[in-house]
C-alpha cells in the first residue's frame, strides 16, 4: 500500500473584517498518496490557493488539520514548517517567484543551500539541461523569457527530490504553445520522480491530466473524481 | 538568530542578493556619511585640543604661578613674594582700563593698559610685528598695541597714541599673548606700555580698577601647588588669588572639552538625521525585498536566516558608509582649529587621531543598524504566503514587541551619547539628567516634526481637494500614499532648518537687548572714574558739546566687615568664606529705584536723618543669595577705614543689562555722602560721531575718565556672535547636508518605485511636463512644510529661550526666516525634480521589460 503523503482534514479558513466573519474555505477533507496527481479547479474566489496555502503550510487554517508526509504541521512554529518544506515539499507558481538577484543555476541551487549541506552544483546543471536551459545557467530572471523562467522554476521545484509539488497556476502567464510544453515538462518530471502533484488551475485541459480533479466552489468541495490521466510526449530539448 | 549570522550560506546569499541592488543599498550610505564625519572631526579636535593644552600648559600662565589682587599687595604678602624671589624667577604686572587716544585717527577706546616688569612670560612667547617689539618696549616711551585696534582704526608702527597724560610711540603691533584667545582682544583690546611710565598717565586714582599680578618661574622640582598651599592663608587675608598652571590647564581643559562636546552633540544630531534616513532606505529597501524573502521562505529559509541576509547587508553598507564618513572627517577636522582659532587660546596642531576615528565609526555603525534593525525586523514576520498574494495581513508586524526594544535600544544609545557630551565636572548622576534632558529636548523636537508630518498626511487624506487641478492632486496625494517621504523629509530637513534657524534667531535676540538700550533716549554713553574735583567739569564739558547730562551717580567703595555678627576675618581662619564677603564693592546712595529695579522684599531706603538712625540698605537677590541674609539682618562695611553698621532693609530684583551702572548695594542718602567718592555720569550721544567727538574731548580734557558706549557694546557683541555662530552654523551644516543627502537618497529610492507609476502615467497619455510638475508639487509641498516646521520651532524654541533664560518677550522677524523658507524650498525642490529626472527619460517599454 503506498505511503500517504498529504492528508488533509476539515480543514476551515475564515477571515474577520469588522464585525463580518468571512468563510473561504470550509470543511475541506482529502487524502493524497506517494505518486498521485490531483487539481484543485474552480471559479475565481473559490477558495483554491487559499487550499494550497493551507497544504503547503505557508497559512494557517483556523480550524481542521493538515498532515504532511506524515508530519501534522498545524501545531508547527513557521521555521518548523519551513524546515518541513524544504524537506519534502516542491513549488511552481503562476509568476515564477525566481529570486531576481540570482541566476538560473544560483535559483535552482537554494533549496539544497538552504539545507546547509556541501552543495554539488552539478544537480543543479543537471536539472537545468533536463529543462533544456544548459546554456541559460548564469543568466538572471530579467535576461529570460517567461517561458524559460518556469522551467527555473520547474527545475528549481525539483532539485530537493520533494515528495509532494505545489503548483499554482503554472502556465497561467503563458502563451498556449510555451504552456503545452511546460505541461508536458512538468508531468514527466512527476512522473519520473514519482512525486505527488497538486495542482491549482482554471485550466480545465490542464486538469484533466491529473488523476484526481477536485472542484471547490465558495470554499467547499462540489466534487471531487478519478480521472484517466492522459499521456504527453514531451521532448525538453526542443522546448522554447 | 546568532546562528544564522554565522552561516556561510547567509553570507553568501548577502552577497548574491545585494549584487543587482546594490546601487540602491549605497544610497544610505551618504546618509549616515555626513554624521559620521562630524563626529570624527569633532572627535580629532578634541584630541587635538587635549594635546595642545598639554604640550602648552605651562605658556597657557606663562609662569609657573601666578598670584592676583586687585589692590597692591600687602606688606606680608609683598615679603611673601621677596621670599619666593629668592629662589624663583619673579614678573610683576599691572592692568587697569582707560581709554586710548589716537591723536592722527582721532579715535579713542576704552583698552587694558598692561605695563609688565622681569621677564614675563617665562614659557611662551608674546607675538607681535615686528618681533622684537617686546623685547624692547622698555627702552623708550613706546607702546604696543592690540591687532584689533590697529585694524580698527588703522594704526601702524610708528604712530602715536595717548594714554593718561602720557603719549606713547607705536612701536609694535601685539598679535598673540600665551594663553590668551583672540577674541579677548575685541572684548578689551590689550596696549603694553613701559611701566615706569604708569604713574605719569596718572590713570590710577580713586575708585581705579587696577589690577596687580605675580608671575613665578619655580626652579624645577619645586611644586606649585605646595607654594599655594603655604601661601593660602597669607592669600585669604589680603583677599588675593592664586592659580597655578596646571589649575589653568585643567580649567582651560575642562573649557575646551566641554566646547567640543558641544559641538559634537550638533555632529550627532547629524548623525541621528542620518540614521533616520538609514531606517527610510532600509524600509523602501526591505518592501522590495517582499517577495524574495517569500520566496526563500517558501523554500525553507527559516525567518533568522532571511533576517541574518538583509542585517549583514545593512552592515556592510553601514560599514562603507562610516567608512568614508572617517575619511571626510580626517579632512574636515584639519580646517576645524582654523575655524575656532579666535576661540582657542593655544596653538591647535592638525593629528590623524585613530582613537576619534575608532569612536566615530562604532557610533556611525551602531547608530545605522538600530535605525535600520525598525524596518528590518519586518523581515522575520514576512509571509511565505506573500508568493501567491499580493498582500498579507501584517498583523504580526504591528505587534513585534522587539520593535520597542530597538526602540529602546535608540534611546539608551542617545541618552548615553548625551549625557558623554555634559559637562565632565559633574556627578556622574547629574551628567545622566542633563543628558535625559537633551535626549527629551531632541525627542520633543523630533516628536513635533514627526507629528507635522504625520498631520499633514492624515489633512491632506481627510481633506483632499477633490477639484484641484490633476497634477496638483497627485502631487498632494504624494505626501500621503504608501512608501511616501513625508516623515523622513520633514523630520531631517526640519531639524536642519530648526538649527540654523536658531542659531540666526539667538544671534538677533541678543543684539535686539543691547540695541534696546538705544532706544527711548536711554543713556548710550557711561564716563566712569570721574574723581570729585573733575564731576562739575565733566558736567560742563558734556552740555558744552550738547551731551545732557543725564544722571550723575556717586560710588563709595567698601568691603564687608562682618556678616550676622560673623567676622570676615573669622570666617577666613575658619575658611567658610564666601567669596562674595572678600569683594570690594562699588556702593551708591539713593532713596528711590530706578527703572532697571524691582523691589522683592521690604521697604526702599529711607534717608537717614540722625547718627541715632538704623541704617537700612537695599541690596539685591542675588547678593541677599550668596550672602545668606534676609530682611533685617546685620551687615557691617569697613568703609575705607571706617566701620558701618547696616540692616538689610529691602532686597531687589536689578536688570543688568541695560547700560547703565547698577549696584548690589544701595545705601539711603545722609550716611555716604562725606566718604571719599567718585562719579559716573551718564550722558546720550546722537550719533555714532557725536559720540566720538565727546569720547575725544573728554579724554582731552580728563584722561583718567573712562568711557563705555553703546555702539562698541554693539558691534563687539556682533563680531563675538557672529565668530560663535560660524562655528555653530558649520556644525549645523552637517545637519543641513545630511538633509540634503537623505533627500537625495530618499528621492532615487522612490525613483524605483516611481519608475511604474510614471510609465503608466505616460502610457496612459501624460506628457512629460505633467509628469515633472506632480514631482514639483510634491517636493514644494515637502519643502515648504519641512522649512516652515523648522523656522516655527526655532520661533518657538527661541521666544520660549528669551522668556525662560533671558527674561524678556522676543518677537522674531519674520523676513529672514522666510529668507531661509524660500531658499530650502528652492533646494529640496531642485534636488527632487533633478534625482527624479531619469523617470520620465526612459521610454515605457524599457521600464516595463527591466523592473522586476
Amino acid at each position: 500500500m503506498s505511503q500517504t503523503i498529504l492528508s488533509v482534514k476539515d480543514l476551515t479558513k475564515t477571515y474577520h473584517s469588522g464585525e463580518q466573519t468571512l468563510t473561504v474555505l470550509s470543511q475541506v477533507s482529502f487524502s493524497l498518496s506517494e505518486g498521485d496527481s490531483c487539481a484543485i479547479v474552480g471559479p475565481s474566489g473559490s477558495g483554491k490557493t487559499t487550499l494550497l496555502g493551507l497544504c503547503a503550510g505557508l497559512d494557517r487554517q483556523t480550524s481542521g488539520s493538515v498532515t504532511l508526509c506524515g508530519i501534522t504541521i498545524d501545531t508547527l512554529s513557521e521555521d518548523e514548517r519551513a524546515k518541513v518544506r524544504n524537506q519534502f515539499v516542491g513549488f511552481v507558481f503562476q509568476n515564477f517567484q525566481l529570486i531576481p538577484t540570482l541566476t538560473a543555476l544560483e535559483n535552482v541551487l537554494v533549496p539544497l543551500e538552504l539545507r546547509g549541506e556541501r552543495v554539488n552544483e552539478k544537480d543543479g546543471i543537471e536539472l537545468l539541461a533536463r529543462v533544456g536551459l544548459e546554456k541559460r545557467l548564469h543568466h538572471y530572471p530579467t535576461q529570460l523569457s517567461g517561458g524559460e523562467q518556469q522551467r527555473v522554476a520547474i527545475a528549481r521545484s525539483f532539485i530537493n527530490r520533494p515528495k509532494i509539488l505545489f503548483a499554482d497556476e503554472p502556465t497561467g502567464n503563458l502563451d498556449g504553445e510555451t504552456s503545452e510544453k511546460i505541461e508536458s515538462l512538468l508531468f514527466e518530471l512527476n512522473r519520473e520522480a514519482k512525486t505527488t502533484l497538486v495542482l491549482v488551475t482554471h485550466n480545465l485541459e490542464l486538469a484533466r491530466k491529473t488523476e484526481r480533479i477536485i472542484r471547490l466552489k465558495n470554499g467547499m468541495v462540489v466534487s471531487d473524481m478519478m480521472n484517466e490521466v492522459q499521456e504527453t510526449n514531451f521532448n525538453p530539448t526542443t522546448a522554447q | 538568530m546568532i546562528a544564522s549570522l554565522f552561516n556561510r550560506w547567509t553570507w553568501v546569499m548577502a552577497w548574491r542578493d545585494s549584487r543587482t541592488h546594490r546601487k540602491r543599498l549605497l544610497l544610505f550610505i551618504s546618509s549616515i556619511m555626513l554624521g559620521t564625519s562630524a563626529l570624527v572631526a569633532v572627535n580629532s579636535l578634541g584630541e587635538s585640543l587635549e594635546r595642545a593644552v598639554s604640550t602648552q600648559a605651562k605658556s597657557l600662565l606663562g609662569a609657573d604661578l601666578a598670584i592676583e589682587s586687585r589692590q597692591p599687595f600687602s606688606k606680608a604678602l609683598e615679603r611673601a613674594v621677596d621670599s619666593l624671589a629668592e629662589r624663583a624667577e619673579v614678573a610683576r604686572e599691572i592692568s587697569f582700563g582707560s581709554m586710548v587716544y589716537f591723536p592722527k585717527q582721532s579715535k579713542t577706546r576704552l583698552s587694558q593698559i598692561r605695563a609688565v616688569t622681569g621677564d614675563f612670560p617665562f614659557y611662551g612667547a608674546i607675538e607681535t610685528e615686528p618681533k622684537s617689539a617686546y623685547k624692547t618696549l622698555n627702552n623708550g616711551r613706546n607702546a604696543l598695541i592690540d591687532n584689533t585696534l590697529a585694524i580698527q582704526f588703522g594704526v601702524q608702527q610708528g604712530d602715536s597714541v595717548k594714554i593718561g597724560e602720557v603719549s606713547f610711540l607705536v612701536s609694535g603691533i601685539l598679535k598673540e599673548v600665551p594663553g590668551e584667545a583672540a577674541v579677548a582682544s575685541v572684548i578689551g583690546p590689550r596696549v603694553y606700555i613701559p611701566p615706569m611710565y604708569v604713574d605719569s598717565t596718572k590713570l590710577i586714582q580713586v575708585g581705579s580698577r587696577v589690577i596687580y599680578k605675580a608671575f613665578f618661574k619655580l626652579p624645577s622640582g619645586t611644586s606649585a601647588k605646595a607654594v599655594v598651599d603655604s601661601l593660602k592663608p597669607l592669600l585669604n587675608l589680603t583677599s588675593a588669588t592664586a592659580t597655578t598652571a596646571e589649575e589653568r590647564q585643567a580649567t582651560l581643559g575642562r573649557t575646551l572639552e566641554n566646547l567640543y562636546r558641544f559641538l559634537n552633540l550638533v555632529g550627532f544630531i547629524a548623525l541621528l538625521l542620518g540614521s533616520v534616513g538609514v531606517a527610510s532606505a532600509v524600509n523602501v529597501y526591505v518592501k522590495q525585498k517582499l517577495q524574495t524573502v517569500a520566496t526563500l521562505r517558501c523554500m525553507g529559509a527559516s525567518s533568522a536566516q532571511a533576517f541574518a541576509i538583509y542585517l549583514i547587508q545593512t552592515f556592510a553598507i553601514g560599514l562603507i558608509g562610516v567608512s568614508l564618513g572617517a575619511t571626510i572627517g580626517v579632512f574636515v577636522s584639519a580646517f576645524l582649529p582654523r575655524l575656532l582659532g579666535d576661540f582657542l587660546p593655544i596653538q591647535v596642531e592638525f593629528i590623524i587621531s585613530l582613537s576619534a576615528i575608532g569612536v566615530g565609526v562604532s557610533i556611525g555603525l551602531l547608530m545605522a543598524i538600530a535605525f535600520a534593525l525598525l524596518p528590518l525586523l519586518a523581515v522575520r514576520n514576512i509571509s511565505p504566503l506573500l508568493v501567491l498574494r499580493a498582500s498579507v495581513d501584517d498583523e504580526k508586524i504591528q505587534q513585534d514587541y522587539l520593535r520597542y526594544a530597538v526602540f529602546g535600544l535608540i534611546v539608551m544609545i542617545v541618552w548615553f551619547f548625551a549625557s558623554l557630551q555634559t559637562d565632565s565636572a559633574l556627578s556622574a548622576v547629574e551628567r545622566f539628567k542633563q543628558g535625559a534632558f537633551i535626549t527629551l529636548g531632541l525627542g520633543v523636537s523630533f516628536g513635533l516634526l514627526a507629528l507635522v508630518a504625520k498631520g499633514t498626511m492624515v489633512a491632506a487624506r481627510k481633506f483632499f481637494p477633490k477639484r484641484w487641478n490633476y497634477v496638483w492632486r497627485q502631487g498632494l496625494a504624494n505626501l500621503y500614499r504608501p512608501n511616501n517621504q513625508t516623515l523622513i523629509l520633514i523630520l531631517s530637513l526640519g531639524f536642519g532648518t530648526m538649527l540654523i534657524s536658531l542659531m540666526y534667531l539667538l544671534q538677533a535676540m541678543l543684539i535686539e537687548q543691547v540695541e534696546l538700550t538705544s532706544k527711548e533716549n536711554q543713556p548710550n554713553l557711561v564716563f566712569f572714574d570721574v574723581q570729585s574735583d573733575q564731576r562739575n567739569g565733566v558736567e560742563e564739558l558734556l552740555t558744552s558739546i550738547d551731551a545732557p547730562v543725564m544722571q550723575t551717580i556717586p560710588i563709595v567703595t567698601m568691603r564687608i566687615a562682618a556678616v550676622k555678627g560673623k567676622n570676615v576675618a573669622e570666617a577666613r581662619r575658619d575658611s567658610t568664606v564666601k567669596s562674595a564677603w572678600l569683594w570690594e564693592y562699588r556702593v551708591s546712595y539713593r532713596d528711590t529705584l530706578n527703572e532697571t529695579e524691582t523691589l522683592i522684599k521690604g521697604e526702599m531706603n529711607k534717608p537717614v536723618k540722625s547718627p541715632n538712625d538704623s541704617i537700612k540698605i537695599s541690596i539685591n537677590e542675588f547678593l541677599a543669595q550668596s550672602l545668606e541674609v534676609d530682611l533685617n539682618d546685620e551687615i557691617s562695611f569697613d568703609v575705607q577705614g571706617v566701620p558701618v553698621k547696616c540692616y538689610v532693609g529691602s532686597i531687589r530684583k536689578v536688570d543688568f543689562r541695560r547700560i547703565q551702572p547698577s549696584f548690589s548695594i544701595l545705601f539711603p542718602t545722609g550716611v555716604l555722602e562725606d566718604a571719599p567718592q567718585f562719579y559716573a555720569v551718564l550722558t546720550r550721544a546722537s550719533n555714532d560721531e557725536h559720540s566720538a567727538e565727546i569720547q575725544q574731548a573728554m579724554v582731552e580734557a580728563f584722561p583718567n575718565v573712562s568711557a563705555i558706549d553703546l555702539g562698541l557694546i554693539l558691534s563687539t557683541v556682533d563680531s563675538i556672535l557672529d565668530k560663535i555662530s560660524l562655528v555653530i552654523e558649520f556644525m549645523a551644516l552637517f545637519s543641513i547636508l545630511t538633509g540634503v543627502a537623505v533627500l537625495i537618497g530618499s528621492v532615487l529610492i522612490s525613483r524605483f518605485q516611481r519608475m511604474r507609476e510614471s510609465v503608466l502615467l505616460r502610457t496612459l497619455g501624460a506628457v512629460r511636463k505633467q509628469v515633472v510638475f506632480i514631482m514639483t508639487v510634491e517636493y514644494l509641498l515637502l519643502g515648504f512644510l519641512a522649512s516652515l516646521s523648522g523656522v516655527v520651532l526655532s520661533a518657538a524654541a527661541s521666544v520660549i529661550l528669551a522668556y525662560t533664560v533671558f527674561k524678556f518677550t522676543f518677537a522674531p522677524n519674520i523676513l529672514p526666516m522666510m529668507a531661509m523658507m524660500l531658499v530650502m524650498i528652492a533646494l529640496t525642490v531642485v534636488i527632487g525634480v533633478q534625482g527624479s529626472r531619469g523617470v520620465h527619460s526612459q521610454s515605457p517599454l524599457e521600464v516595463l521589460r527591466n523592473e522586476v
